[in-house]
């Protein structure tokens, strides 16, 4: 015990224990070296992810291809009802319900290296980065519909927030009403997003389509977001408590792509 | 003689005034900073039984952490300083006597002793202090760290040869 105590009162012993103290400190409450451990940690994360993605990559090929094939029967489907339509026709083609935004957006193929399920801050780890001429805040979809969006990056790898993410809100409209809203994360079920701000005056049908605003800050406008699963008329707040499923599927491994803005 | 406990209370406030008040009108932006509080640590007795002279660094430093933001910093490049100012004086004068502690005070010291002392460990002090706060190493912050450490050390000596150099120092 006496051995012991001299030991911690030993001047060599007290002056690392105050110098950690005094690093852990200063690291503590400065940003700059927060970033930077974080960044630190992401590459480490991202190299051990990537170094066990070739493992995965055949059962994810396959997936990939299972998809291929149904989005090339819808595809059929879509044209064959294109092709017979006596009228104007509005069918769910993929991710994008407006297609003027090809137009604007060049489309970068990225790959999760890592999920998150567990969380109320979900988030993916995407192989692409800086140097792939991604930075924060640009919009990541998968051929369903809108995932996601960029909130940091490093070099080679990105941190995407998922809309299943609590701090994460999507200006969206209901396409059948033109009617905006916006979408919340409130109740933590993955493909499950609130829809809120929807005024009780207006008529909300279970399968009305969600899709970005014009007005988003996050996407751009015409992405699809969902569709309405269940509308709950709550008269003590004044809007309608609409629950609405993602087409985007956080628990599959789909195919991402992020909307990089071209420039003129 | 050696330096009297109230000659460092006196000069470890001066130098905090010093910092307080001082340093922000005499700073170079982006240039060079004045950062005589540095002294403190290098003033400190060696007489002094390690633990009591490590507390009291610490304190300083804490002291200074809790005026100056970002906290830790001050401590932390402090005790660096505390911890290797006795390895370098005993680099340069290897032929200090075994008890040279209990005989051996800064003022005891010339212009010239006292210039190789303090430089080199004002320069450690700022090369950690400013790659530290800035998180980043490269040329501009080396340069930062070198000019104030030249412009540092000019107020700690001017300190040391008006209040602190015995007239019948050595050399």
């Amino acid at each position: 015990m006496r051995e012991w105590l001299t030991l911690l009162i030993h001047p060599t012993f007290l002056w690392v224990l105050i110098q950690t103290i005094a690093f852990s400190l200063y690291i503590r409450y400065t940003p700059a070296v927060n970033t930077a451990i974080d960044r630190v940690v992401l590459s480490a994360r991202a190299a051990f992810h990537r170094a066990f993605l070739w493992v995965r990559r055949p059962w994810i090929a396959m997936q990939q291809v299972e998809e291929m094939t149904q989005l090339t029967t819808q595809l059929n489907e879509a044209f064959t009802t294109l092709q017979t339509a006596t009228g104007p026709v509005s069918y769910p083609l993929a991710a994008w319900g407006d297609f003027s935004l090809l137009k604007t957006y060049r489309l970068l193929p990225a790959e999760a290296l890592y999920k998150t399920f567990h969380l109320r801050a979900n988030f993916a780890l995407l192989n692409k980065g800086a140097k792939d001429s991604l930075y924060p805040g640009l919009a990541v979809v998968s051929p369903r519909g809108i995932i996601g969006i960029i909130a940091d990056t490093t070099a080679h790898t990105s941190i995407m927030y998922a809309l299943f993410h609590k701090d994460i809100h999507v200006t969206a409209i209901l396409t059948s009403q033109q009617v905006f809203g916006l979408t919340s994360w409130k109740k933590p079920v993955l493909n499950r997003l609130q829809l809120e701000y929807i005024p009780l005056y207006v008529s909300v049908q279970p399968g009305d389509e969600v899709w970005t605003a014009p007005n988003s800050a996050l996407f751009p406008s015409g992405l699809r977001i969902g569709r309405v699963t269940r509308v709950e008329t709550d008269f003590t707040q004044g809007f309608h408590a609409i629950e609405i499923a993602t087409f985007s599927d956080w628990q599959r491994n789909e195919p991402l792509f992020v909307l990089v803005p071209r420039h003129p | 003689m050696k330096v009297s406990n109230l000659t460092l209370s006196l000069i470890a406030g001066f130098l905090l005034l010093f910092q307080a008040s001082l340093t922000p009108l005499l700073a170079l932006p982006e240039l060079a900073w004045p950062m005589p509080y540095v002294f403190f640590w290098l003033l400190l007795p060696f007489s002094w039984p390690t633990r009591l002279s490590l507390l009291l660094a610490t304190a300083y430093g804490l002291l200074l952490d809790i005026v100056f933001p970002p906290p830790g910093l001050h401590t932390f490049c402090g005790l660096w300083l505390w911890a290797l100012r006795k390895t370098w004086l005993q680099t340069l004068h290897p032929n200090l006597p075994a008890e040279w502690q209990a005989s051996f005070s800064i003022d005891q010291l010339s212009s010239g002793e006292f210039l190789a002392y303090a430089l080199p460990l004002t320069f450690i002090h700022h090369l950690l202090y400013f790659t530290l706060g800035r998180w980043s190493l490269h040329g501009t912050i080396l340069l930062q760290a070198l000019l104030s450490t030249i412009y540092t050390f000019l107020w700690e000596w001017l300190i040391f040869e008006l209040f602190l150099r015995q007239k019948y120092a050595r050399r």
